[in-house]
């Protein structure tokens, strides 16, 4: 059993790190694995990226999530919605283990990543490296949260991490992610300026470059909009949108509009259950239960 | 039955209750200002008695001189080089110490139930040593570093002396007079191996550090007539005394009353308010940063090195540095280890003997000469200047790292 485990566990790690491998051997910029040119190839899968079964979550004696059973789709965004307090950010913090950090929260069942070649991990298990975990599954939170240094030395601190990488391709790198959040002509000419100088907006792109910059597969994002205005709230929305073409977005949101504007599939929470999940035009237009009607049309939460 | 908008409205119309408020209120800012002014004037009287009968005997000579039985030229250089001699140590010995416990705390919450308990364990202990007497650690050091409760020395049955089961940096010599009066020295291995007897060949160094052999005149034996043979003979009734030299990296076990039992002892003093204060530092760094570099795969280690560490260092230097220049002031747990002793010279290694500045004052402020009454303000002065500039840079240091 013990044996088996651990041989699931060593493919996964070297998967994990593949990406680093490549990116440490490739000379070159087109050789890199998160190069925009491979976008296309992901695209055709839509096999399931993260899958629950019977997953429940307490935190100490109070049972935050019962019975969970839910598949997340590879490459494309899922959206989490529900009233305050109804499990959907704590389900979300779970997908990379953040909830390591509290000390009370606990749970069971099972919550598989899938690794490219259907080979299945159930991260609750003990022996999980959560490192390399964390570096496949990417975090967005809610209040922007750049470290108190310089725009390129936020981006670059997810690389230095992980890999060993030579400064000219450090630099390329920064750079790719930078643009591939939408942020890179607002902050090309202040690169070494500290990055608490940008604005709510900005620093919001300028994590979402900083948790894609470790070639994450998953990106978890945990209301990301719900601190910026409606004008960069539309800009992560399109980035969100541009994104997902390339990795598997999960999204916690209160907001119906965002929802249904940037994702392909919804969930929708109630209590710690899972009410209903499905496409997202299906929730918003014909949803099956009444709770979810009341929700969505505002009636409640 | 009034209404209640009648009450009100005379409750409002009546002036005289107002202008009695705005009476105690001004008679409270008069409270505030006395007892203010108390605690300045305290202080005023302090600095003015100290300065008007100290400042005529600062000088440069009394800086660099050494401790005098004239009060006109004794000095503080010893005190002072005491004084920076176990800061220095003791900083070095606590920071990494305070800092590395702070993490543990704040930083590493165990989730296993052993590690849980010692975590609660400790936490608790710090919080209640902080409010231990300094001179109770003075007893702890003099029992843990000076002695080391005696566990760590060997003892001589036939010299009844005890010395130390491990010394690096330092050589014995036996001193013996040659018939001309100069002084030959013969190397020992050990501080506890019997005194040399004088025989012809021994090798040995002059005091112009010459490597010499050395030469007995035995019963009978007539003295050499030249001066060079004269410099390398010795009586066969010759008896050696014993010199030690140390070099700057001398280092022995037990301590003894050294400069590094005096700092390992402030060590204890101040270690639990730089704990504290760095707790309090790393408890300030926002969680959302913590989150933002263990979201990315940060392992702790690499969390608390490259984000939280460096964002609580300005909070962390300042507690430090307080903490430091209290323990400058602290005479009672060095009096402890070293004593009020009459040392003239500077330290040189971790292992010398030592006083410090606050032991220099309290020594000479006990005495009944009001010449030493004059020199012990004059290194209060000093004592003073030195706080002052520690608290100015840690005033800097808050100023400069904290976050925009």
């Amino acid at each position: 059993m013990n044996t088996i485990l651990s041989e699931t566990r060593n493919s996964l790690t070297t998967a994990f790190s593949s990406p680093a491998s490549k990116l440490e051997s490739s000379s070159s910029r087109t050789q890199l694995r998160i190069d925009p040119q491979e976008e296309s190839v992901k695209l055709e899968s839509s096999s399931s990226a993260v899958i629950f079964n019977g997953f429940n979550a307490w935190y100490g004696d109070f049972q935050a999530l019962t019975d969970i059973n839910l598949q997340i789709p590879r490459n494309q965004v899922t959206a989490f919605i529900g009233p305050s307090g109804c499990g959907k950010s704590t389900l979300l913090r779970w997908i990379n283990r953040m909830n390591d950090t509290v000390l009370s929260a606990r749970a069971n069942g099972e919550l598989l990543i899938v690794d490219g070649e259907d080979s299945k991990l159930n991260i609750l298990e003990r022996s999980i490296d959560t490192v390399s975990l964390r570096r496949k599954v990417g975090i967005v939170f809610q209040k922007p949260n750049p470290f108190p240094k310089s725009i390129y030395d936020n981006v670059a601190f997810g690389p230095r991490l992980h890999f060993k990488i030579a400064r000219k391709q450090l630099d390329e790198l920064v750079e790719w992610s930078l643009r591939k959040a939408a942020v890179w002509d607002e902050v090309k000419d202040r690169l070494h300026k500290p990055a608490l100088g940008l604005s709510g907006g900005q620093q919001q792109r300028l994590c979402i470059a900083r948790a894609i910059a470790i070639g994450p597969e998953i990106l978890l994002m945990d209301e990301p909009c719900s601190a910026l205005d409606p004008a960069s709230t539309i800009r992560i929305e399109d980035l969100i949108y541009e994104l997902c073409k390339q990795y598997t977005i999960v999204i916690v949101t209160h907001n119906m509009q965002q929802a249904s504007r940037c994702s392909s599939q919804t969930g929708f929470f109630f209590n710690g259950e899972l009410i209903e999940c499905g496409a997202t035009d299906q929730i918003f237009t014909r949803p099956a239960s009444k709770k979810t009607e009341d929700y969505v049309t505002g009636k409640f939460g | 039955m009034k209404s209640l908008e009648n009450v009100l409205k005379e409750a409002f119309q009546e002036s005289k209750s107002v202008s009695r408020r705005m009476l105690a209120a001004e008679a409270f800012h008069w409270v505030c200002r006395i007892t203010a002014l108390c605690s300045v004037l305290v202080l005023g009287v302090l600095l003015y008695t100290v300065l008007s009968k100290g400042l005529g005997h600062l000088s440069w000579s009394f800086l660099t001189s050494s401790p005098h039985p004239d009060p006109e030229r004794a000095g503080i250089w010893p005190a002072l080089m005491g004084t920076f001699w176990t800061c220095a140590a003791c900083g070095v010995l606590t920071l990494p110490i305070g800092i590395g416990t702070a993490i543990f705390l704040e930083e590493l919450r165990p989730k296993n139930r052993m590690m849980r308990w010692l975590h609660a364990l400790v936490q608790l202990n710090i919080a209640n040593l902080a409010g231990v007497p300094s001179v109770v650690y003075g007893i702890v050091g003099m029992a843990a570093f000076v002695s080391m409760f005696g566990l760590m020395e060997r003892s001589d049955k036939e010299q009844q002396s005890k010395h130390s089961i491990f010394e690096v940096g330092s050589r014995y010599f036996d001193q013996f007079l040659t018939v001309n009066d100069a002084v030959l020295m013969v190397p020992v291995v050990f501080h506890s191996s019997a005194d040399t007897v004088p025989q012809d060949g021994l090798a040995a160094i002059d005091l112009n550090g010459n490597r010499v052999i050395m030469k007995v005149i035995k019963k009978g034996q007539s003295i050499p007539a030249s001066d060079a043979e004269k410099a390398v003979s010795v009586r066969w009734t010759e008896t050696p005394g014993r010199v030690h030299k140390q070099t700057w990296y001398h280092f022995a076990v037990p301590f003894g009353r050294s400069v590094l039992a005096g700092s390992l002892t402030l060590m204890l003093v101040i270690l639990p308010v730089v704990i504290i204060s760095s707790q309090e530092a790393f408890r300030s760094v926002p969680p959302s940063l913590r989150e933002a570099a263990l979201g990315m795969g940060a392992t702790s280690w690499q969390a608390v090195w490259n984000v939280t560490l460096p964002a609580a260092v300005p909070g962390i230097m300042t507690g430090s540095i307080l903490a430091m220049s209290r323990a400058i002031g602290e005479a009672a747990p060095i009096m402890m280890i070293s004593g009020v002793v009459f040392i003239t010279r500077a330290p040189s290694n971790l292992m010398s003997v030592f006083t410090v500045l606050s032991l220099q004052i309290y020594d000479w402020a006990g005495r009944h000469d009001a010449g030493f009454h004059a020199i012990s303000s004059a290194a209060i002065i000093v004592l003073l200047f030195l706080l002052l500039f520690f608290n100015s840079i840690a005033i800097v240091i808050r100023q400069k790292f904290s976050l925009p």
